[in-house]
């Protein structure tokens, strides 16, 4: 069974897209902010991550760039989130080599298909 | 004089200060008597005699009145001016320390744009020295024999009212820079705190958009047809939601100049499928029909699609609000005789009043519930935001509609070469 972090500081945002993965067969771990991003990365080493732009103690990028900087867990798949629309966001999260971007609120089907591609 | 010439005038005579900021003390200001104004003049000129006679002239202006301060070298008049603000100064082309022209360039250099307008004063068949003094781009050059009352008032009118009128245009310009630079810096602060309340609402929608979709789904068990009708509504509640937003937040960045095109490549005939199924299941729902005409030309176009299909989805959903159930909508595609391409929108709903027509188009215009037939609340901002589109396209944005009949909206986009 293939395992997602979901990075997100909404604790309701959280519970709601953990139960959508378990439905849709994924095992599912959580963190709140970039420090326990990075613990759980370590701990659980997930397939792809759910990653939150907005977060307290450093923003997704922060989290991205020091994955992609580890030999390690350089490779795992990142669908970045958020609920901004600046265009910055996702300029950038294209240089952190996000394969997804989802752009909150988003809809079950993007939510699909993002995962998708990080699996495909 | 009008009444705009003397507003100009006051704004000068008031703003006689030092350079350093302090209010002139040698010079008074005198408005006591009925003339206009009080000018200040400096006289650079060595012969007291000379200096008594212009003096006496001077006194005898109708137009103004003069405080006339004087000095006998160039070193002096440096000295004075850079002191105080004078509107207009007279000066001697012979002076014992330099000429009334290099006097000129060496105030020009120390002063730039404050320097008051001067009047050179050459002697008798001094035409090599009134030449000079044109090029150095002195207001008015008297010859010192032939100079009468009248010609000496006549010059220091001009030449101090010439002064007025660019001091008071610079200042205005200065102001409206800083106007503008307000303006632009507001624009960006509403945009920023359009982000943040943008950002701090979608982050709960998102809870409860997802929440509703995972019962919806049966994620959390069976429910019933009536029970899925029901969150069908808050979902879609929860779309115009983010909608809305999204409208206040281009509108931000239209304000603020920062809505940048992405433009590539693509047929119309994609572009209006793209547009057609985001509204299909809204149509389906009442019933009406899109009918399609899709282009038989192969044009391609040179356009920020999503931005384009924001604006063709704006006018399908207005044409749909103001449609009845089971009516139909038309969509038309082609080429102008212009070289344009075009599409057109035409709904047969309630049609548009003529003084309405022309406003529509305005930011937060709506038409009076009264009026519209379609009066469903919405920000009046999808219309405005489409020709905002348009334009920053260099295309069109036109309506044509006949109350009662239906409305057509037409798109124009120039075709270029691929
Ligand atoms: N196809 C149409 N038929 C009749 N009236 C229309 C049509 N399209 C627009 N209007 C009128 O023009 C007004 C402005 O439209 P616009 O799309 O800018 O705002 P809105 O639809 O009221 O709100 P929003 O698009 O921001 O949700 C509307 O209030 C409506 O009265
Ligand atoms: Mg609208």
């Amino acid at each position: 069974m293939k395992t997602i972090l979901i990075v997100e500081d909404d604790k309701k945002i959280s519970l709601a897209l953990g139960h959508r993965l378990r439905s849709m067969g994924f095992n599912v771990v959580t963190a709140e902010d970039a420090i326990y991003a990075m613990n759980e990365t370590v701990r659980s080493s997930p397939d792809a991550i759910l990653l939150d732009i907005n977060l307290p103690g450093g923003d997704g990028f922060v989290v991205a760039e020091r994955l992609k900087a580890s030999n390690q867990f350089a490779n795992i798949p990142i669908i970045f989130t958020t609920a901004s629309k600046k265009p910055i966001f996702r300029e950038r999260a294209k240089q952190c080599g996000g394969v997804g971007f989802l752009e909150k609120p988003f809809g079950v089907l993007q939510l699909t298909n993002a995962i998708d591609a990080c699996f495909h | 004089m009008g009444g705009y010439a003397s507003g100009i005038f006051k704004a000068s005579r008031y703003s006689l200060l030092t350079r350093n900021g302090k209010p002139a003390n040698q010079l008074q200001m005198n408005t006591s008597d009925g003339k206009n104004d009080l000018v200040n003049i400096l006289m650079i000129e060595d012969d007291v005699i000379y200096r008594a006679l212009c003096k006496r002239y001077l006194a005898k202006d109708p137009n103004y009145t003069y405080n006339v301060v004087s000095t006998t070298s160039a070193a002096g008049a440096l000295r004075m001016c850079n002191l105080h603000k004078f509107d207009c100064l007279i000066i001697d082309y012979n002076l014992p320390d330099s000429t009334g022209t290099q006097l000129i360039s060496a105030l020009r250099a120390t002063l730039g744009e404050d320097m008051p307008p001067a009047i050179v004063l050459t002697a008798e068949g001094g035409i090599d020295a009134a030449t000079e003094a044109v090029r150095t781009d002195a207001s008015d050059f008297l010859s010192k024999n032939k100079v009468s009352a009248r010609s000496l008032c006549r010059s220091v009118n001009n030449a101090v009212e010439k002064g007025f009128l660019k001091t008071a245009v610079s200042e205005s310009s200065k102001k409206l820079t800083v106007a503008y630079e307000q303006l632009q810096q507001n624009s960006v602060e509403i945009e920023n705190f359009y982000h943040t309340i943008s950002h701090e609402v979608k982050t709960p929608l998102t809870a409860i958009q997802e929440f509703l979709s995972l019962i919806n789904d049966e994620v959390a068990g069976p429910i019933t047809e009536q029970q899925k009708e029901l969150l069908g509504y808050s979902l879609e509640s929860c779309t115009q939601i983010s909608t809305h937003f999204n409208d206040l937040l281009d509108m931000a960045r239209v304000e603020s100049g920062k809505l940048k095109l992405n433009k590539v490549w693509d047929s119309p005939n994609r572009l209006l499928e793209r547009s057609v199924r985001g509204v299909e299941g809204v149509a389906a729902s009442r019933g009406i029909t899109l009918k399609t005409l899709p282009c038989e030309s192969t044009t391609e176009l040179y356009i920020d699609v999503n931005r384009i299909v924001q604006v063709i989805s704006n006018l399908l959903n207005n044409a749909i609000k103001h449609s009845e159930d089971n009516g139909s909508i038309e969509i038309e595609l082609g080429i102008t005789q212009g070289n344009q391409f075009e599409f057109n929108i035409t709904d047969f709903g309630c049609g548009i009043e003529k003084s309405d027509q022309s406003k529509i188009f305005d930011r937060l215009y709506q038409v009076d519930s009264q009026r519209d037939c379609a009066f469903s609340g919405g920000l009046g901002l999808g219309l405005s935001i489409a020709r905002d589109i348009m334009h920053l396209h260099d295309g069109q944005l036109l309506v044509d509609s006949e109350i009662g009949k239906g409305s057509t909206f037409k798109i124009l986009l120039p075709v270029q070469l691929h």
